[in-house]
């Protein structure tokens, strides 16, 4: 590319490299001790080369450094330019957010540390034109992510933060297995040459489940919900809205149907998607916390985008029309839920049943009112835009989602329901200032307003002032408010609810039972005073189990001795005698 | 012989001869010894980078000497040995830094100290820049004798007894190893080391033999390289001092087997030669199952060297494992672990050095929040775990890539299961320490008392660990760029298999 284009020299390394380099550069500047006190400004600064990268650098633009890790390729392409706008918007909103958020908190520059490494992690994966910078900024960002979820240090951030590293790590083993297997078998490396990952089927099951736990596909979610609440909500906000989409731009860029498509694996995300879609809406309905609410709705709404994913799995590389309404819908995502995450922070902070609190629930209703797919919102034209690239699937499918969505954003929009209800008596622990406030508002506006700058975007509008099409996308939105309706006043009336509240990680709570029993299991047979080691030593005295050395030290200790290695030295050599004789 | 061939000798004696001034150096000439022991490092360094450069330049650097009537002490400096040789002289250029400031302050006796430790530095050139087996195995004997004394340092009963087990371990292999080079030696004749292999041009009715012989060498190697189960003397070694550890683990000891068992399997027997004979997959098992002992011992350990020790078991053996797969890129991958294991786990020993040092922090458990009092050992520490781990891109990550790829490519993915298993276990033991250290409120009595220096720790304990950190991650994010450890590890595979 540099060679179609010799007179801009090193602008393509400078605009796209600045994207990622600063947010990184910054961050270890901010450890130093002399920068600390910079360190918020520093945080809102580091996103806006990215967003200038995004707004200014056109497609196309490759740059290659032959002694980077192993031989870096990083540069721009249309998805790469819509995932790197709607991703550096939602940091440098949540970056501002987060000055004002972490004001008073003693341990700011850890988490603003960890913020912008994972920042520059993300901005650099959407910009990674091979597998291993994706790799490898994929691991930047999600290690980083770590410090935001333990931030607060207490025994659930605690578990949460466990759970999520315990998920990356063995994601980043699935895929580091993926990447060696397709590159030991002579695989090509450069993503934008990839064909035929799906063929193999090790690795794409591999890919397809590594880049799943972080897209919180259906079985590997159980970190999320987790994750998403006890993170500080500036994190939050951008744990749901763009890190998790990583996972998403890994599947595209890694999966790339073939030709003819490949509908094996495009009905395995479909179904998978279809089920996250609604596994979301019913397990969010029990939750009591607004946050956790808002981190069940993003395992629905990315179970949606999985489907709009598998449809183009089954339409192969043909259909363009696809590819934009993926994007279409990842990027509504990003804006509205991180708008009602840090809304959760916003509205937390006001004095229950004030004035001003009614007035920004409202306003939040906006973001919520999009996520829901109610008429001339961006969720409404993203939906749309999903629903009409259906005709690419088989008939079958194609009347199974004609049904499904609808009745999925009925869900959507009582599980919306089920959010305001739990954020009415929900305290923040501090009152939004000045800076969240106008970040928080910019977002809203923003993801409204989006709409509007994009052509395409704006005749869908006007499109869906035809009495047809308006009715298409308010009938679930007005099923689902009834629905809601018609629950909160017989709670009012009788005084009951329903009793179904499925902890947070839901399926995680007997995977940790299981986990736990076999921990101990092994400990019991391996260590101190343990079932084996009682059998062998004769006696079960509980009080000196811990001066008792373990089973597996009573073994290495009987090959240290002088006469083990001496005899086991003059058996070798009568052994060879023997052979040699 | 002219200048050039007085080279590797010159190497050698930039650490013998200060090793041996120091013995006689009573122990409060610390300003003579300590210029002595730098300017044996920085000299070292400089003549290694000059022979590091005449090789590219095509220079030959051979070094003979007779010994007994057909048997000559050789030293020879190819690209195998350079690798190595490098790696010792900037790790015990680093390490000396640090020991001067750990040790020069105790009660034990320094010069003998700081004698032993020139000696065993010298023993592990002469290792790196042997250019036949015989030579091999005298300087691998002499590493064996001029440790000991470092390892029992302390004087201790502890010491005493980590010191026995030590020698009855090390002296068995030894002997195995003399048994194996002199059968060699009667069938072969001398034993020069040769890129390629000597023996594959035998006739098959010795095959028998050169397996019984392989064994004898690999199992003998295989004790100071730790393989499962002859791995026992180094968890209990890490009672010596934090510099010997660190040295120990990371290029002395346990490199000089791993380093052994790289010479027989290339130089003499020949890889291809070698997996002929079959002997390549049983090597490359025991590899793998050490890999997985070690990291599943390492978890239950609460001691921090102790961990970091059963961690070297596991690590080390990548380069074995690199080893026993037939194919240029796994080469690539074995070969690169030796300068990449060796930086990272000189970076943790340092950092455990310190941690001990400062705030009497031995075990994991006593971590809490010790990242706020020293976040810059705490860093390197990070870095170095994050590596052990595989995180890209510190260097721990290109040694998985090439060990995984040149697997697969090489038809033996089952590897893939080891690496994975692997990188699971060292998370599941390195993680938890990050997370104390920095996500933990402190609790340990070192709260109570103020930090004595202006910088965290003396700046002799800290640039060391922060150096070679620095250098584990340069040797990742760099690793395409000339003179990266992964250019040379790709140099040194080009010539095994050349046909």
């Amino acid at each position: 590319m540099n060679a179609m284009q010799p007179s801009i020299g090193w602008l393509p390394e400078a605009v796209l490299m600045s994207a990622l380099v600063t947010p990184v550069a910054l961050a270890l500047l901010s450890a130093m001790p002399l920068c600390r006190r910079h360190t918020p400004w520093m945080t809102v600064a580091a996103a806006l080369p990215a967003l200038f990268c995004a707004l200014t650098a056109p497609v196309g633009w490759t740059v290659e450094f032959s002694w980077l890790v192993l031989e870096s390729r990083f540069g721009m392409d249309a998805t790469g330019k819509s995932f790197l706008l709607f991703t550096s918007l939602l940091w440098f909103l949540s970056a501002v957010f987060a000055v004002g958020y972490m004001a008073g908190d003693k341990k700011s520059y850890r988490f603003f540390f960890g913020f912008l490494l994972a920042m520059g992690g993300n901005f650099g994966l959407i910009l990674a034109q091979d597998m291993l910078s994706y790799l490898v900024t994929f691991a930047l960002m999600s290690f980083a992510a770590y410090g935001l979820v333990v931030h607060a240090q207490d025994a659930e951030a605690v578990r949460s933060g466990r759970v999520y590293i315990a998920l990356v790590v063995i994601g980043e083993i699935f895929l580091f297995s993926a990447l060696i297997l397709h590159a030991g078998n002579g695989g090509d490396l450069n993503l934008p040459g990839l064909r035929g990952v799906l063929s193999a089927p090790a690795v794409a099951v591999l890919l397809a489940l590594g880049f799943g736990i972080k897209a919180g596909a259906i079985l590997l979610h159980v970190w999320l919900p987790l994750a998403h609440t006890v993170a500080p909500t500036p994190a939050s906000a951008v744990l749901s809205g763009s890190m998790i989409k990583a996972g998403l731009l890994g599947w595209i860029r890694f999966l790339p149907p073939g030709a003819g498509g490949d509908a094996a694996w495009g009905a395995v995300f479909l179904a998978a998607g279809i089920i996250a879609a609604f596994y979301g809406v019913v397990i969010g309905l029990g939750q009591t916390h607004p946050k956790t609410v808002l981190a069940y709705s993003s395992i629905s709404q990315m179970g949606l985008i999985t489907v709009g994913f598998g449809i183009g799995l089954f339409a192969g590389n043909g259909a363009p029309a696809l590819a934009g309404a993926v994007l279409l819908y990842a990027f509504h995502h990003a804006l509205a839920k991180g708008a009602l995450f840090l809304g959760v922070g916003v509205v937390g902070g006001l004095e229950r049943r004030s004035r001003k609190r009614i007035w920004t629930t409202a306003f939040l209703g906006i973001a919520a009112l999009s996520l829901a797919g109610a008429p001339l919102t961006t969720g409404a034209v993203a939906k749309t835009a999903l629903k009409t690239v259906m005709i690419h699937l088989p008939v079958g499918w194609q009347e199974a989602l004609a049904v499904l969505l609808p009745l999925s954003a009925v869900g959507t929009t009582m599980l919306m329901g089920r959010f305001f209800y739990t954020l009415r008596t929900y305290t923040a622990h501090h009152h939004a200032s000045r800076m969240e406030f106008f970040s928080w508002i910019s977002l809203i506006m923003l993801s409204t307003a989006v709409l509007f700058l994009m052509p395409e975007s704006r005749q869908a509008v006007f499109a869906m002032l035809k009495p047809g099409s308006f009715w298409l996308s308010f009938w679930p939105v007005a099923a689902g408010a009834v629905l809601t309706a018609f629950v909160w006043f017989w709670n009012r009336r009788t005084g009951r609810s329903i009793p179904w509240r499925p902890p947070a990680g839901d399926l995680l709570i007997p995977v940790e039972r299981v986990a736990g029993a076999g921990s101990r299991l092994a400990a019991s047979l391996i260590g101190n005073g343990g079932w084996v080691s009682r059998r062998l030593s004769g006696d079960g005295k509980e009080d000196r189990a811990h001066e008792k050395p373990q089973r597996i030290e009573i073994w290495e200790a009987s090959i240290r001795r002088w006469n083990t290695a001496g005899l086991i030295f003059a058996g070798t050599v009568c052994a060879l005698l023997f052979v040699l004789s | 012989m002219d200048a050039v061939s007085w080279m590797p000798f010159w190497i050698l004696m930039s650490s013998v001869v200060p090793g041996v001034v120091i013995f006689f150096l009573s122990d409060h000439h610390k300003g003579l010894r300590t210029t002595l022991n730098m300017g044996g490092a920085v000299l070292k360094l400089v003549l290694i980078g000059f022979m590091v450069a005449g090789i590219l330049k095509g220079r030959n650097y051979l070094f003979s000497l007779p010994l007994l009537p057909g048997m000559d002490l050789v030293l020879h400096a190819d690209t195998m040995s350079v690798l190595i040789a490098a790696l010792s002289g900037i790790l015990w250029f680093v390490t000396t830094l640090y020991a001067i400031a750990y040790l020069e302050d105790s009660p034990q006796p320094r010069s003998r100290f700081f004698g032993f430790f020139s000696l065993c530095v010298s023993a592990t050139i002469g290792i790196a820049l042997s250019g036949n087996l015989v030579t091999f195995l005298i300087f691998y004997e002499l590493l064996t004798l001029s440790t000991y004394p470092l390892v029992v340092h302390r004087g201790t009963p502890d010491s005493m007894r980590a010191g026995k087990i030590y020698l009855t371990y090390t002296l068995t292999g030894g002997a195995f190893v003399l048994i194996g080079v002199a059968w060699l030696r009667a069938i072969v004749g001398p034993l020069e080391f040769v890129q390629g292999g000597i023996l594959s041009a035998w006739p098959s009715e010795f095959h028998n033999a050169f397996r019984a012989i392989f064994f004898l060498l690999v199992a003998g190697l295989g004790v100071k390289a730790a393989l499962v189960p002859l791995h026992g003397w180094l968890p209990n070694a890490m009672v010596a001092p934090a510099p010997v550890s660190a040295l120990l683990h990371a290029v002395a000891v346990v490199k000089a087997g791993a380093f052994g068992i790289v010479r027989v399997v290339y130089d003499v027997f020949g890889i291809e030669f070698a997996a002929q004979l079959g002997l390549l997959t049983p090597m490359a098992a025991a590899a793998s199952v050490t890999i997985v002992y070690g990291s599943v011992r390492a978890l239950s350990q609460d001691g921090l060297k102790k961990r970091l020790a059963f961690s070297t078991v596991s690590q080390v053996s990548y380069i074995t494992l690199g080893a026993g797969i037939l194919g240029p890129v796994a080469t690539i991958g074995g070969m690169v672990h030796l300068v990449h294991q060796g930086l990272m786990k000189i970076t943790l020993f340092f950092c455990a050095g310190n941690l001990a040092e400062t705030l009497g922090v031995h075990r994991v458990s006593e971590m809490n929040g010790v990242g706020r009092r020293m976040p810059w050992t705490m860093a390197a520490f990070t870095v170095g775990a994050l590596g052990m781990i595989g995180v890209p891109p510190i260097a721990g990550f290109v040694s998985k890539w090439y060990l995984g790829t040149g697997s697969v490519a090489a038809g033996a993915n089952w590897v893939i299961w080891v690496l994975g298993a692997s990188s699971l276990l060292n998370a599941m033991y390195f993680l938890p320490i990050l997370h104390r250290a920095w996500f933990r409120e402190p609790d340990g009595e070192w709260v109570q008392t103020a930090t004595p220096h202006r910088l965290e720790i003396h700046w002799m304990l800290l640039l060391p660990p922060v150096l070679t950190a620095l250098l584990s991650v340069l040797a990742g994010l760099l690793a395409d760029a000339p003179f990266s450890p992964l250019e040379w590890a790709r140099r040194i595979a080009q010539k095994e298999y050349l046909p």
